[in-house]
């Protein structure tokens, strides 16, 4: 059996003002307080006994808060006073994060309703978020300055004892490894700037031909490993909202994985698929590759999470997790099936646009 | 064709010996005049301090600009450059090793004539100094000293 409830208003009130999460008083017109609930004692630091009765504000609260309150209760009293909203603890060192609210409560009595909540951990949020954005500053440019600098060096030297001869003939193949691993570590220095930059960077919202991009991406890509059999075939008219650029680099992540991962066969196909439902475009980027075991599908999007060893095309590993993070960055989704031996087949979801919609709705 | 030396404001001997020989490579028969930070390539361009007894008029064909420098950097180096007459319209063209947007743009605001990334592949960076060479000391009119 439960416990009985008193269900006379009174009691319930009472009850819902003593439970409340956020810290409540009821002052008088003179600023003493009448009531205090558990939470606000418990913000005091103080029980709520020795703040009733009191003009208790003035111990619990920094000068300023304290005064600004006091200058309220002064005013004249008006048939619709204005609520007062005060934050105390801005600067660490005043006092404790909190934000005070002073409504009046209706009726002629002309008693006020305190609220106060702690902003403690919204604060401390904030500052980390921001901690988080300078740090991404000093990695990218850590990255892009003073990584880049030392690599240029190894490459560079390493192509110039090349050139001059002065390596013997059985020291050049270790001299090649130097510059390949040198050109790796560039290439990963470059794809994780790009997987910063695509946390980073505001997605701009435009109409996209993504049909276009698809073709485009595939050019560049038979252009780059020449001799190499391809049939792309991408469907017209697809056309997706957002930006041009960084949807470019999602579609270039998932060619380039199609691309890599078609190694083995006579030639590269890739198929491109789309329609649109709900506002949304589905796209289906398949091809005929190696494929992936579906039992590792959920670790394909994350970072370094190679599926396949350098020798079956293995990259820098941040491929598709770019990918990822550009569909994400535009509200959209992408994920992948596969059939070892058989194929993949990657579906992208981003908003859909109308094809050739310069403007916006409405305009 | 403008006959005048380079000058290279890098402070990492390894690119500016780097540069040197793409220079070399690349064709380019001109002197290159390194100078290693911001206030040296300052003294420079103004005949000042060690280079007090240099011809201010005699202005190189180019100014290669790298980004990160110590004391003065590559956008205060631009800044003082663009803001006095003698050397407002010098082609200037960084030459650095970062892409990322936030130092693009800030750089072309501050009226730079070229913003060029070195490759790490040497072979790739030697064709872009014969490409720069090509086009600043070739192909491009210089401005007519006055």
């Amino acid at each position: 059996m439960r416990g009985v409830v008193d269900t006379k208003p009174t009691s319930l009130y009472r009850l819902a003002f003593e439970s409340a999460d956020a810290g409540l008083a009821v002052l008088s017109p003179q600023g003493e307080w009448l009531l205090v609930n558990a939470a606000l004692a418990a913000l005091a630091g103080q029980p709520a006994a020795a703040l009733q009765g009191q003009r208790a504000h003035r111990q619990v609260f920094e000068p300023a808060v304290a005064d600004a309150i006091d200058a309220l209760l002064a005013a004249p009293a008006q048939a619709c006073a204005p609520r007062l909203v005060l934050e105390s603890g801005a600067d660490a060192a005043a006092g404790p994060a909190r934000r005070i609210v002073l409504s009046p409560l209706p009726g002629d009595g002309g008693a006020l309703l305190l609220r106060c909540d702690d902003l403690t951990a919204e604060r401390a949020h904030h500052l980390r978020e921001q901690d988080s954005a300078t740090l991404q500053e000093y990695l990218a440019h850590g990255l892009s300055h003073e990584l880049r600098a030392p690599l240029r060096s190894i490459a560079g030297f390493a192509a110039r004892l090349d050139e001059t001869g002065q390596v013997a003939a059985d020291g050049r193949p270790d001299l090649e490894r130097i510059r390949a691993a040198a050109a790796r570590a560039d290439q990963l220095v470059q794809a994780l700037l790009e997987f910063l930059r695509a946390s980073r960077q505001p997605m701009r919202q435009e109409p996209v031909d993504v049909s276009l991009l698809c073709e485009w991406v595939a050019a560049e890509l038979q252009d780059r490993d020449r001799g190499r059999a391809a049939r792309i075939e991408v469907a017209p008219g697809l056309w997706a909202r957002g930006d041009e650029h960084w949807i470019k680099v999602l579609l270039r992540e998932v060619f380039d994985n199609a691309w890599k991962f078609s190694a083995d066969r006579d030639e590269v196909r890739i198929t491109v698929e789309g329609a649109v439902s709900d506002g949304r475009l589905q796209l289906a980027v398949t091809d005929h590759g190696c494929g992936f075991d579906m039992r590792y599908a959920d670790k394909l999007f994350l970072p370094f999470q190679r599926l396949h060893g350098s020798n079956q095309g293995g990259g820098h590993g941040l491929g598709l997790a770019i990918a990822r993070r550009v569909a994400e960055c535009h509200g959209g989704s992408i994920r992948a099936e596969s059939r070892p031996g058989q194929g993949s087949t990657f579906f992208i979801e981003l908003p859909a646009a109308s094809p050739g919609a310069g403007a916006e709705p409405g305009q | 064709m403008n006959q005048n030396d380079i000058l290279l404001i890098e402070d990492n001997p390894d690119d500016a010996e780097l540069t040197r020989i793409a220079f070399a490579q690349a064709g380019i028969d001109r002197q290159l005049v390194v100078v290693r930070d911001g206030a040296e390539a300052l003294d420079y361009l103004f005949a000042k301090g060690q280079y007090a007894g240099r011809d201010v008029r005699q202005l190189p064909a180019i100014v290669l600009l790298d980004l990160n420098l110590p004391k003065l950097d590559g956008r205060e180096v631009l800044q003082a450059i663009r803001g006095d007459a003698r050397t407002r319209s010098l082609p200037v063209v960084v030459l650095t090793t970062s892409d990322e947007p936030f130092d693009v743009e800030a750089t072309y605001a501050l009226g730079v004539n070229s913003y060029i990334r070195k490759p790490v592949d040497f072979e790739r960076f030697v064709d872009v100094v014969k490409q720069i060479g090509l086009y600043w000391l070739v192909l491009n009119h210089p401005r007519v000293a006055s």
